[in-house]
């Protein structure tokens, strides 16, 4: 028997239809059937979901993005368009997802950075956002790096909105490893800023060294051109299978499925009180020292401010904790000469949404996004029309 | 080209397709071009030093095995061999070591090496060509054909992290006219897939909140230590195993059987057992051709036994990374063994032979699952500092019961998972239940075994976030 017949003759062996393999066959083709049908509802949902970027190019104001509408899922298409730094002064707001996130949307809702590049712009000053969910200093700073790292993304402010809850996150999302892989400028400028202050900042330099470690091949497990084969053959795969193409849908709905388990198990609620783990709240005030001293060094203005909350819902902060972190967040600028401000009562109660039944402590209606704007430049408006035509040295 | 990427099954696939639709002849060196392919794939500068040591244990062995006294020139190639080893895995550990002590002595000793990049399965190909050399000192005939020796040392599955395949164990299967049936394919088919699911939903799952635990400045308190040392046992475990399985299944679809690697070994119920039941080919290579012939040239005194023991297990635990953690897990592991041969010995045998639900067998698996967690936690530690702190952690009961790093979500997988290995091999072994319940109803037990590998499927394909690399890659 030749090598070809040989192999059918294993696949028409009679064990392959009395065994478990027709079983197995049928199974997967019923999942991928209910999948195929049940996955507009998955990714509709996914799509109501705030801190997820939306789909809809109607939710978006139109012109050029005036923000990442991949919320850092895809950063690097968004980065382009940047306003070019060499012709005009930048302003780059960076934060959370109560950047991007309008609770009961309508179209034409504006967010913060675009209100601000409204503002702004009358004085030839242009704004952009780089927001994420649950972003945390480790990705602001790269932000900030990277921004830094060329001439025309170069800002002449860097404004950073602090969420207290946000100093317990850790990690770059895997979505900012695949844009730092892609910028060797950016990662010798990090390694470069661990080279030296080490001593000082030995939480966040560890932190970085080890999540530039984590891009090297062999820590990856996967090279350069291994990336792309693989990328363009998952690709190839979601459009072929249903259950890969909604691999992600899926996922999300089993994390919120797994997520409702451990609340119900530890009897968890949005308002239950979560103190902060000590290690990486500390490990994120390092963050945010070194993103002061990048600002510093590469003239660039970093602005911070506290970030609005929501007068009548409670919040999961233990309210001791919360006060020390205010009060630690205005010490630390102060000492740093960095402009400082407290905005978290700047949005009335009305202009807050709901998250499910209750008051959403974080994200507001497209009011909040303008009022919020506005106390910026209330604050900082002359700051970021001062560093106007001040160009930073390269 | 990691095991657990879509890229691996298309290569695997056409690698499948391919092999057995061309001339027999032609085989062998179809599959050294595959494992080159599979090899270049993460550097291409790894294939020429693996043909480099390839040609020279070749050449060597062929010049060992004309000797009339062929252990006289033992030493020398095992010692070449040994070589790129030492320079791309412990150099810079010596240089470290030797600024440090010059530190200590006041001597300006500041010594610098370029950056090394360790080539991915060093540690494993080195031992390989070790482990032939010695063999065929010993009398044990030589691969004859060239082709079959560089297919020896580069076949893919077993390259990159073993398992540690000796002459003996696969030379028959290099020469033979391979040949494989549906028994195989499903065989392989099935490793491959619970490999997947180790590796993907277990493994990387459990890997945040481990590396959390044991990052840099963390300080975790009681619960998170505990936690910690759980979970790595519990990542290396199913890492580790998943890599085996596919490695295990990749090659009998190509008509070669590989030794097991691991054999359920936190079901031991005593430190020799762990032993026989982890990392199988590694710890058999290294009672072999380091524990073996110590206690050899030491014959007439005995008492040097439990020296040897130690020294090999420390030596198995410099084998798997240059570092000082490394050693003290080793020598952990040593001390625990010669505990299990001397104090504990008519425990351990009293252990082993009684059920595993009496009470010496639970008492004699409690200490040793306990012993080999703490072990784990110099084994992952990045440094012996941070070992001992998070021993004091545990000592002092720091924190209490409040976790101090891992948050709930962290507790509830590491609990989660444990509970389900414990439940799967070590209490009541639920598969043998569903067995014998299935015996009952024979007709059932082809639907259940489709529902259950079409769960497994989905669950790797829903729950694989990126795919990180395996942690025996390091080694």
């Amino acid at each position: 028997m030749n090598g070809r017949r040989w192999l059918w003759s294993i696949f028409a062996d009679r064990r392959v239809l009395r065994g478990a393999v027709p079983w197995l066959v049928l199974l997967l083709i019923a999942a991928n059937v209910y999948v195929a049908l049940a996955r507009g509802g998955w990714e509709a949902a996914r799509d109501a979901n705030l801190l997820a970027p939306t789909t809809d190019p109607g939710r978006h104001v139109a012109g050029a993005p005036r923000y990442d509408w991949s919320v850092g899922e895809d950063v690097a298409s968004f980065w382009p368009k940047i306003p070019d730094a060499t012709v005009q002064s930048v302003v780059i707001l960076a934060g959370m997802s109560q950047m991007y996130a309008i609770n009961d949307p309508r179209p034409g809702d504006e967010t913060i950075v675009e209100h601000l590049d409204d503002k702004l712009r009358q004085h030839g000053v242009r704004a952009f956002g780089l927001a994420a969910p649950n972003m945390h200093n480790e990705e602001a700073l790269l932000y900030l790096v990277a921004a830094a790292s060329r001439p025309e993304t170069r800002p002449a402010a860097f404004v950073y909105g602090l969420c207290f809850d946000k100093f317990r996150n850790v990690d770059l999302r895997p979505a900012l490893q695949r844009f730092l892989r892609s910028r060797a400028d950016v990662q010798d400028r990090l390694r470069a800023l661990c080279a030296e202050p080490a001593g000082r900042y030995p939480r966040a330099c560890e932190k970085i060294r080890s999540s530039l470690a984590s891009l090297e091949d062999v820590a990856t497990g996967t090279a350069q051109h291994d990336e792309s084969i693989e990328g363009w053959l998952r690709d190839a795969l979601g459009r072929a299978v249903p259950i890969i193409g909604a691999r992600e849908a899926l996922n999300a709905r089993l994390q919120y499925e797994l997520y409702l388990l451990r609340n119900w198990l530890f009897r968890i609620r949005a308002t239950s009180k979560r103190p902060i783990l000590h290690s990486r709240y500390e490990l994120n005030r390092e963050l945010l020292a070194l993103m002061a001293d990048v600002a510093r060094a590469e003239g660039i203005e970093l602005v911070l401010y506290v970030i609005p909350l929501n007068p009548q819902a409670e919040n999961p902060y233990v309210p001791e904790e919360y006060e020390a972190f205010k009060s630690w967040s205005a010490a630390f600028a102060d000492e740093r000469g960095v402009p400082f401000a407290n905005l978290e009562d700047v949005v009335p109660r009305d202009d807050w949404g709901l998250l499910g039944d209750e008051p959403d402590f974080k994200h507001f209606r497209a009011e909040g996004h303008r009022r919020t704007a506005e106390a910026l430049v209330d604050r900082f408006g002359p700051i970021f029309v001062a560093a106007k035509g001040r160009t930073p040295a390269p | 080209m990691i095991f657990t990427s879509y890229t691996y099954l298309l290569f695997l696939g056409g690698a499948f397709l391919l092999y057995w639709s061309i001339p027999r002849a032609w085989r062998n060196a179809f599959l050294v071009g595959m494992s080159y392919a599979f090899y270049c794939s993460w550097r291409w500068q790894y294939g020429v030093l693996l043909l480099g040591v390839t040609a020279f244990t070749y050449l060597y062995g062929a010049f060992l095995a004309k000797r009339a006294e062929p252990r006289r020139w033992l030493m020398l190639g095992v010692a070449i061999e040994l070589t790129p080893l030492l320079f791309f895995k412990y150099l810079p550990f010596f240089v470290e070591n030797l600024n440090g002590v010059g530190g200590l002595v006041g001597l300006p000793v500041s010594l610098r090496l370029p950056e090394i990049i360790l080539p991915l399965g060093i540690s494993f190909f080195t031992f390989q060509g070790i482990a032939y050399l010695v063999d065929l000192a010993s009398g044990a005939e030589p691969i004859r054909k060239p082709l079959d020796f560089v297919l020896y040392k580069a076949l893919w599955p077993q390259l990159i992290a073993g398992p540690i395949i000796r002459p003996d164990e696969i030379r028959e299967q290099l020469e033979a006219d391979r040949a494989i049936d549906y028994a195989d394919v499903a065989e392989g088919a099935k490793r491959i897939v619970n490999g997947f699911f180790k590796k993907a939903v277990l493994a990387d799952t459990l890997a945040p909140y481990v590396d959390g635990v044991f990052a840099a400045q963390a300080a975790p308190g009681f619960v998170d230590t505990i936690a910690g040392m759980v979970g790595f046992g519990l990542q290396i475990y199913f890492d580790f195993s998943g890599y085996s399985d596919i490695a295990i299944g990749s090659a009998r679809l190509f008509g070669f059987r590989f030794p097991e690697n691991f054999a359920l070994p936190y079901a031991s119920r005593s430190f020799q057992q762990f032993w026989g039941r982890w990392h199988m080919s590694l710890s058999r290579w290294i009672r072999d051709y380091v524990f073996t012939p110590m206690l050899f040239a030491s014959r007439h005194r005995p008492r040097l036994a439990a020296l040897w023991l130690v020294t090999a297990m420390a030596a198995c635990g410099f084998w798997h990374g240059a570092r000082w953690t490394f050693i003290v897990w080793g020598i952990i592991h040593g001390l625990l063994l010669v505990l299990n041969q001397s104090l504990l010995r008519g425990f351990f045998a009293r252990a082993e032979r009684a059920g595993r639900a009496s009470f010496v067998g639970i008492a004699a698996w409690v200490l040793v699952m306990f012993a080999v967690a703490v072990a784990w936690l110099f084994f992952r530690a990045q440094s012996l500092d941070q070992a001992a702190a998070m021993l004091s952690a545990l000592v002092h009961f720091r924190g209490g019961f409040a976790p101090m790093v891992l948050r709930e979500n962290g507790l509830l997988v590491i609990a989660a998972i444990f509970l389900a290995l414990l439940g799967y091999q070590v209490l009541t072994a639920p598969a043998l239940v569903v067995k014998r319940w299935a015996a009952r109803a024979p007709r059932l037990l082809q639907p259940l075994t489709g529902a259950y590998y079409c769960l497994v499927v989905m669950a790797t394909i829903v729950l694989e976030s990126n795919t990180k690399a395996f942690v025996y890659f390091q080694f």
